[in-house]
């Protein structure tokens, strides 16, 4: 994770040689101000409690969509196959009924 | 749990809380660490974290690995909410980076420890003085340790034009600290 092109310059020898030197002291400046803080702890597990609930929460609603989506699929093919053998049922009865004979 | 990589708990997270649990504590110091330098406070920086990882859960169906590491994701995920907040506000960090101070090297005499204190004081205020970019640069390098390819996927820069930004950010930030 580490790579700095500024501090690996510092052994190559170069007209600003003094110069390249004083930039990465201020790197190694900044290094050791930023050091490392951490969290509160009563923060970090609160939240961590939070988090997990809130993704509980998250997968259920995923399921119960997927649940709906699937209720609404089975729902919608049963409604297509009534309707199609409904079709085919008078398409069928349309053929076998005779003709209408022309009356007078 | 915590034997598994992190691919492998994204992958489960997708489903399982607890892995999501897993990956939040695995990586939740170095995001809050992150927002701390972004935003100078602690209160500021909790807030920001917490929204960091709702709006990580949220996305996490989506998520794809393009071969960067998990927490860079989050970086940028957090990224976005800082840029968000500094707008949103319009304010820079002007609280004092107080936990700085406890970071300095406690085996020191108390004198050289103060003066070191009063030195990355000096160090920090000269940093939020900077345009947001190179705050955000050197904070990636210096909280994250990121290196310049990783801080360019973050950013949506390439590695060599963070090269350059991280160069120009300190020799502004010498002149700068040359001219206090």
């Amino acid at each position: 994770m580490r790579g700095d092109s500024m501090e690996r310059r510092s052994s190559a020898p170069s007209d600003g040689g003094s110069d390249v030197q004083r930039l990465v002291e201020l790197a190694g400046q900044l290094r050791r101000a930023m050091g490392p803080v951490e969290p509160p702890l009563p923060f970090v597990r609160g939240l961590g409690q939070e988090l997990i609930e809130a993704a509980r929460r998250q997968r259920d609603a995923v399921r119960r969509t997927r649940r709906g989506l699937l209720i609404g699929a089975a729902a919608l093919g049963s409604a297509l196959s009534l309707v199609g053998l409904t079709a085919v049922l008078l398409l069928l009865r349309r053929r076998q009924s005779p003709p209408p004979t022309a009356m007078g | 749990m915590k034997q598994l990589s992190d691919a492998e708990l994204v992958a489960r997270a997708k489903a399982d809380p607890e892995a999501f649990g897993a990956l939040y504590e695995r990586h939740v110091a170095q995001v809050y660490r992150y927002l701390y330098y972004r935003t100078g406070n602690v209160q500021d920086a909790e807030d920001l974290t917490a929204r960091t990882f709702y709006r990580a859960l949220q996305a996490l169906p989506r998520y794809q690995d393009r071969g960067l590491p998990f927490i860079a994701w989050l970086y940028r995920i957090a990224h976005n909410i800082v840029a968000n907040w500094l707008r949103d506000h319009s304010r820079r960090p002007t609280v004092a980076l107080d936990a700085v101070a406890t970071t300095a090297a406690p085996e020191k005499e108390p004198h050289a420890a103060a003066e070191e204190s009063e030195e990355q004081e000096r160090l920090l205020a000269a940093v939020r003085c900077l345009p947001q970019d190179r705050q955000e640069l050197l904070t990636l390098k210096f909280v994250a340790g990121m290196s310049n390819a990783e801080i360019g996927a973050v950013l949506g820069k390439s590695e060599g034009a963070i090269k350059s930004l991280y160069h120009r950010t300190l020799l502004a930030l010498r002149q700068q600290l040359i001219e206090e």
